[in-house]
């Protein structure tokens, strides 16, 4: 019955209710498999349904329920993350932007590009607020650069801010290929080491003691 | 660890006495070819006491003892001046501890013996880098690559210079994947900069 319920209230798009009925079914399933796909529709019925409450409280279920296959767990992470950001809960976001980077890190070799690229937005995510609390510290970089970066604290809030930040350290760098390596442009560097470590954080390799007489 | 030193000082002192008193005889040898082998063992010899110290040596500056690895190969370099290994082991070292320019007299001194030394070319690629000087870097990578065109670190750091300091991750991506093909162990971190490459172009 709760199958039919969920059909017919798919089809007449009322996600809410067909989400309740898909959640009656996670209970009635007879198989892991049955249990996990009913949740993880029910989860995506409260989102279409814009039901923040119930698609965070379905998404949990799943993703600490079920962390394999690993790209559906990704998915299901970063939703809860963008779900937490969207109430201004970073603390929890943070918590599942860490579980989508650890995912990745443990068996880098399962993911595949989407993955990876959710990994790595997290990575972005959770170092930009990091960032962003370091960035009375670290600047002023230079005189043109206080300006923007007031106007950054002001204007801004969370994360959307870190784009702007990053634009102007980029820029910055930029000045590298035309020959200048001068302080700020290093601090630019040293900041996008920290607020980017994936693209800037590559420390050379050198060999240690050789061991050819030559 | 006391007799260890003194054992080592008076191998190292043997070593350098042999190295004197053989230099003339080894120079003279490839024209004696038909003459009794005595003059061929005892250089044999002194190559492998060489071989030998050289290796404590380098014992001693892996585990950490700079300074007596230092000491001894300075000596070696002022008997055996023609050997690269302990001239680019004081660059190594030097460059360990910070000492940029005495490290960068080093690695010339070992491109004037061997101007395709892979390790010289390479650290004296990286010290350019780290100046902001990237053209010399650049150059120092792909000559290094040029001897040996299998050299990792110059392949990756070749790598790392064209995408992070010159904008230019199309050039940058032959590399990793070139990086990717040869390492037997990759850094774990390569797939990304693959990926990460591959969206900037």
């Amino acid at each position: 019955m709760p199958a039919k319920l969920a059909f017919a209230y798919r089809e007449t798009g009322q996600w809410e209710k067909a989400g309740d009925e898909l959640n009656l079914m996670v209970a009635m399933a007879t198989t892991p498999e049955e249990r996990r796909e009913n949740l993880q529709i029910a989860a995506e019925l409260y989102d279409q349904a814009g039901n923040e409450d119930k698609a965070i409280d379905t998404w949990r279920q799943y993703a600490n329920g079920h962390p394999e296959p690993a790209a559906d767990y990704m998915e299901a992470a970063n939703r809860l993350a963008e779900l937490y950001e969207s109430r201004g809960d970073f603390e929890r976001r943070d918590f599942w932007l860490n579980r989508q980077m650890e995912k990745v890190d443990r068996n880098p070799e399962a993911a595949d590009d989407r993955m990876r690229y959710l990994a790595a937005s997290a990575t972005f995510a959770r170092e930009a607020l990091a960032y962003y609390d370091s960035i009375r510290l670290t600047l002023p970089l230079n005189e043109s650069m206080v300006a923007k970066s007031n106007a950054l604290e002001d204007a801004v809030q969370a994360y959307p801010f870190e784009d702007s930040a990053i634009d102007i350290h980029e820029q910055n760098i930029h000045r590298a290929r035309e020959g200048i390596f001068d302080e700020w442009v290093q601090r630019s560097y040293e900041s996008l080491r920290r607020s980017l470590p994936g693209r800037y954080n590559k420390p050379e390799v050198t060999a240690g003691a050789v061991h050819d007489l030559g | 660890m006391i007799w260890d030193k003194k054992l080592n000082a008076l191998v190292l002192g043997l070593l350098l006495l042999s190295g004197c008193a053989l230099g003339p005889e080894r120079a003279a040898a490839p024209d004696n070819r038909d003459a009794p082998d005595d003059t061929a063992t005892v250089t044999g010899e002194s190559e492998a006491l060489l071989q030998e110290a050289f290796a404590e040596a380098v014992v001693l500056m892996e585990n950490g003892d700079t300074d007596e690895a230092r000491r001894r190969f300075e000596q070696m370099t002022a008997q055996h001046p023609q050997r690269t290994g302990p001239l680019v082991n004081l660059g190594v070292l030097a460059f360990q501890a910070g000492e940029t320019e005495l490290a960068r007299g080093w690695f010339e001194e070992v491109l004037v013996l061997n101007p395709g030394h892979p390790v010289a070319l390479n650290h004296l690629g990286v010290m350019a880098r780290n100046a902001g000087d990237f053209r010399t870097a650049e150059q120092r990578y792909l000559e290094a690559l040029d001897a040996n065109p299998e050299y990792l670190p110059a392949l990756l750091n070749l790598a790392f210079l064209l995408d992070v300091y010159l904008g230019e991750p199309g050039k940058a991506l032959p590399l990793y994947e070139q990086y990717k093909a040869l390492a037997a162990e990759p850094d774990p971190k390569l797939e990304d900069w693959i990926f990460d490459a591959k969206n900037r172009i």
